[in-house]
């Protein structure tokens, strides 16, 4: 019996609701640990579910006629697309640390937990007092992500339950938007549901976010689709546009700035070529369509100035900046980009970052897209253009034009352009779907048996595609259940048993450092100190470029390469935690019977804690000396990590010329690089008391007692945007130190010096015209008319003509 | 939906056949590129890995650690074949190597001189580092010298 209108399922729909339901919910608990089905027994459940549907659809079609009732309601085809999204999204509910321990997930948690954090306590999150020895927070980078995963925290206070749900959120939301969108083509149902099923699928999507823990990229996938939808609702007012692509412009740059620059471009190539070829008006420019494209530019880059523009006038501060830094030499990495083989060839080992992306997506993206094309659908010219540069962008990274785009190595690798080319393939797939109905109806063929496989094929073309492009997932699913975690030592109890510490001494600002035996099977945790920030992971990881962190991370890399030939703590390694006033050592470097003389406790392993003595953190001087050309910054900031300095021991050697006295809290010598030209001396420091120690997100107080005036070092990195307070006052003399340190000239007696980081007059005029470009935006919000006509089914029933 | 004009004409199959033109002409250039940086690649990871072990000594030998190769960059005696046999890796086909030693000893292969750089024909030698650190494996003949060697 053939699907049709005129026969619809009758009392089976329900069944066929139920049997969907239950197929999705089934795979959900599988995936999310919940039931002890091994990957066979549950394969061979979900058989036994599907193949009496198969059966159904061959001797009576009735799934097929199922999706036609179903496309036939606006709200069964959303709730059906919400079904298929959870069915799709549910690898985010793995159990585990899956989701923090592939790439950047550490550091993404940690950065939600610290906005969290300083939210609850009233302070914004523009500083952090827990990365290094302080750094500015989510200045140059996008804050977005963290803010609306804190948000999530103060709702429920769990911080993996609250990851999973964004990115559980963002990932459905991005199948609705995409669904949104190529109904504004014109396509019926089917198509967009089938667009939206397949972006949301999409192995680069899932890989990026899920499998690489790029989370920040996950707001942008959801916003991308709306903002060539804006273009799109022109007809249907062009305010009500401007505002949408504003907000699409504008909270992509505020999740990715990167990924904003080429949204606009793409997004402006797309709006330009519409304007000049719109399919019912012949070749004539139309002004409405430059005109969008300047408010939603202007929306967009208001919007986001708050990291956008301080972002390009600040960049200077960058290079040695703890926890920043840059790689502006690396142009391109050297085997990350992406190649068609590893593009469509799937392995288990993918090469590098250069991303899989699945010959469906492509053949049917490009099959709709040139369908679309010879059926004069709405914006093929500009589909066609935007999805061969997204192309280019992605695979003719050897092409000798390729280095003529602006910016195109501002994305690292060639591969992170693959989102947008995910984005028109989408797209192209569901534009596919009225274009083959179209041949599969006029095609003409001789055989029977090949009649009667079309006439089979035709009705079910939406099942066979879904299929089709599901099959091609099947490898990544299956993958993302079973690929080797990330392995790393769970030190909760360490973290547990420094807090019990901390709580019970008088050194609330002592930090703690992680240094592994091995870099490569311990690289994350054990360069910084986001453990500082509480968050209650079992890891802490570290986040930055290679040339982050700067002197900070040098000390810590030397510590982390001698101290496995060490029989102990040496004095220079002693030092160098003093600078940092890291007084909990956590580390599997040394033997038992050596970590045991050393008085360490053990966790499990060959996990030890040390509590290191006389750890403070200040260190007074009666001299400063002004290093001047004696010893200058390596040239990039990446050669510090390199280690090619010229003397290649120059942290110790400058450690070592300071003569510090740890137990007295006294350096012989305090080197500065910017410093008056004679400084004065003072005798050597006596007396020395550090008495209340205050730490919040954005400050540091401490109370110190000198006998005589000095000069004094405290542990906190040198940033201009600070603010060093002597008793409430501020106090001008304040010197950089040679490592990036904050020293400051001290009178004798007893005194409270806070360090508070403020936000640059840049970034507060760019805060308040953020804030004005949104209140704006809000406010004409509210003049959008509604449209009087909502009998159509389409979400936008202007735009469809149908 | 509106549409304009017979499904086929000749401008659309021109712009259509532009379109898979450049798909599959960008498409084989990227391909054809993907064996040679496979190669390089495979060759940056060996001089990476040996860069990384002569680091290694280096810092075991300053620590008086038995065994330790002397591969200060004052000793220039040092040969090339001791550290591949010290690495106990050998270098991939695609790497030749020219057994000396310190400003003689080198490796000749596909390879990227340095970060960012294009996959080409590379010299890598073994040379006397900074004074105080230890010998070097550099790649020869290029304005960027600067190499990964170890993070």
């Amino acid at each position: 019996m053939r699907p049709s209108r005129a026969n619809p399922p009758g009392p089976s729909a329900a069944l066929l609701w139920g049997w969907w339901s239950a197929v999705v919910a089934i795979s959900v608990l599988w995936q999310g640990g919940e039931t002890p089905a091994s990957s066979p027994v549950l394969g061979a459940i979900l058989l036994l579910l599907v193949m009496p549907a198969v059966w159904v659809e061959i001797r009576r079609g009735s799934l097929s006629a199922f999706l036609e009732d179903v496309f036939s309601s606006r709200r069964k085809t959303a709730f059906f697309l919400f079904l298929s999204l959870v069915f799709v999204v549910k690898f985010y509910w793995i159990p585990g640390y899956r989701l923090y321990t592939m790439g950047d997930g550490p550091a993404h948690f940690v950065n939600t937990w610290m906005t969290y954090h300083a939210l609850r306590n009233g302070e914004i999150p523009f500083w952090t007092n827990d990365w290094a020895c302080g750094a500015p927070f989510l200045q140059f980078y996008p804050p977005l992500f963290s803010y609306l995963s804190a948000g999530l925290l103060f709702l429920h206070e769990n911080i993996f339950l609250a990851i999973r749900l964004l990115l559980t959120g963002l990932h459905a939301l991005s199948g609705f938007t995409m669904y949104w969108t190529v109904r504004a083509l014109g396509v019926d149902r089917r198509a967009a549901f089938l667009s939206a099923l397949v972006y949301a699928a999409a192995p680069w999507h899932v890989f990026q976010i899920f499998h690489s823990n790029r989370f920040p990229a996950a707001p942008v996938y959801a916003l991308l689709p709306l903002l060539f939808l804006s273009t799109e609702m022109l007809r249907r007012g062009r305010l009500a546009a401007a505002l949408l692509g504003g907000a699409s412009l504008g909270g992509i740059a505020l999740s990715h700035q990167g990924y904003a620059i080429f949204s606009g471009a793409l997004f402006g190539l797309y709006t330009l070529i519409r304007s000049i070829c719109p399919e019912e008006s012949g070749w004539k420019p139309r002004k409405e369509y430059l005109l969008h494209i300047l408010a939603a530019g202007l929306f967009g880059m208001g919007l986001g100035s708050l990291l956008l523009f301080p972002y390009l006038l600040e960049s200077e501060l960058l290079p040695y900046l703890p926890a920043v830094g840059t790689s502006k030499e690396i142009k391109g990495y050297i085997m990350d980009n992406p190649y068609l083989a590893t593009l469509f060839v799937w392995s288990r080992r993918p090469f590098g970052h250069s991303g899989y992306m699945g010959i469906s997506l492509f053949l049917g993206g490009v099959l709709g897209l040139a369908g679309w094309t010879i059926r004069r659908g709405r914006g093929w010219a500009a589909l066609l253009v935007c999805c061969a540069f997204s192309y280019y962008l992605v695979v003719g990274h050897h092409n000798a034009l390729y280095s003529l785009i602006p910016l195109v190595y501002a994305q690292f690798y060639a591969g992170r352009h693959l989102i947008f080319l995910v984005l028109f393939l989408s797209m192209g797939v569901g534009l596919s779907l009225p274009f083959l109905e179209e041949w599969m109806g006029k095609k003409e063929l001789a055989s029977k048996r090949k009649r009667s496989l079309l006439g089979f094929c035709r009705p079910r073309l939406t099942l066979i595609l879904m299929g089709f492009f599901l099959a091609d997932l099947g490898p990544i699913f299956h993958y993302l259940q079973v690929s080797p975690r990330y392995p790393f030592p769970d030190q909760r109890a360490v973290y547990a048993r420094i807090e019990q510490e901390r709580l019970g001494s008088p050194h609330r600002l002592a930090r703690a450092v992680d240094i592994p035996k091995t870099f490569l099977t311990r690289k994350h945790g054990s360069l910084v100190l986001p453990f500082e920030a509480r968050c209650p992971t079992p890891e802490a990881g570290q986040f930055g470029t290679s040339g982050s962190y700067a002197y900070i991370g040098k000390i810590l890399k030397t510590s982390r390469e001698n101290l496995p030939l060490e029989e102990g703590f040496p004095e220079s390694f002693l030092h160098a935690m003093y600078l940092l006033n890291v007084r909990y050592v956590s580390t599997d470097a040394f033997s038992p019977s050596l970590a045991r003389r050393l008085g360490g406790e053990n966790f499990g392993g060959a996990l030890w804690l040390f509590t290191l003595p006389d750890v403070r953190p200040v260190l007074a001087s009666g001299r400063i000396e002004d290093l001047g050309e004696r010893w200058r910054h390596p040239a990039e900031a990446m050669d510090m990590i390199l280690d090619r300095w010229d003397p290649p021991d120059l942290i110790d050697r400058i450690i070592g010329a300071m003569d510090i006295d740890m137990k007295n809290m006294r350096a012989g010598t305090l080197f500065v690089r910017d410093g008056p030209v004679r400084p004065e001396t003072y005798p050597e420091p006596v007396g020395l008391e550090v008495g209340q120690e205050d730490l919040g997100s954005t400050y540091l107080r401490l109370t110190v007692t000198a006998a005589s005036d000095c000069y004094l070092r405290i542990s906190r990195s040198f940033y201009p945007h600070q603010q060093v307070l002597l008793d409430g006052k501020p106090w001008p003399e304040v010197y950089r130190s040679a490592m990036e340190f904050i020293v400051i000239r001290f009178p004798a007696g007893r005194h409270t010096v806070e360090v508070r980081a403020v936000l640059s007059p840049v970034r507060k005029v760019f805060l308040a015209v953020s804030g004005a470009v949104l209140c704006l935006m809000l406010l004409l919000s509210t003049r959008i008319r509604k449209p009087e006509d909502r009998s159509r089914s389409a979400p936008f029933p202007a735009l469809t003509g149908s | 939906m509106t549409t304009k004009g017979p499904p086929r004409d000749v401008r659309v199959r021109w712009i259509l056949g532009l379109f898979f033109a450049f798909l599959v002409g960008i498409g084989i250039e990227n391909q054809c590129h993907m064996g040679t940086v496979l190669k390089a690649y495979r060759n940056d990871a060996y001089i990476y890995r040996l860069r990384d072990m002569v680091w290694q000594e280096f810092r075991w030998f300053r620590h008086n650690r038995p065994g330790a190769l002397d591969v200060r960059a004052e000793n220039r005696d040092v040969r090339l074949r001791e550290l591949v046999e010290r690495l106990e890796i050998d270098p991939p086909e695609s790497l030749r190597m020219c057994d000396g030693p310190v400003g003689s000893g080198k490796f000749v292969g596909l390879g990227h001189p340095a970060l960012g750089a294009e996959a080409q024909e590379v010299v890598w030698m073994l040379v006397p580092g900074i004074p105080g650190a230890s010998l070097e494996i550099e790649a020869l003949g290029e304005d960027d010298r600067r190499q990964v060697k170890s993070f």
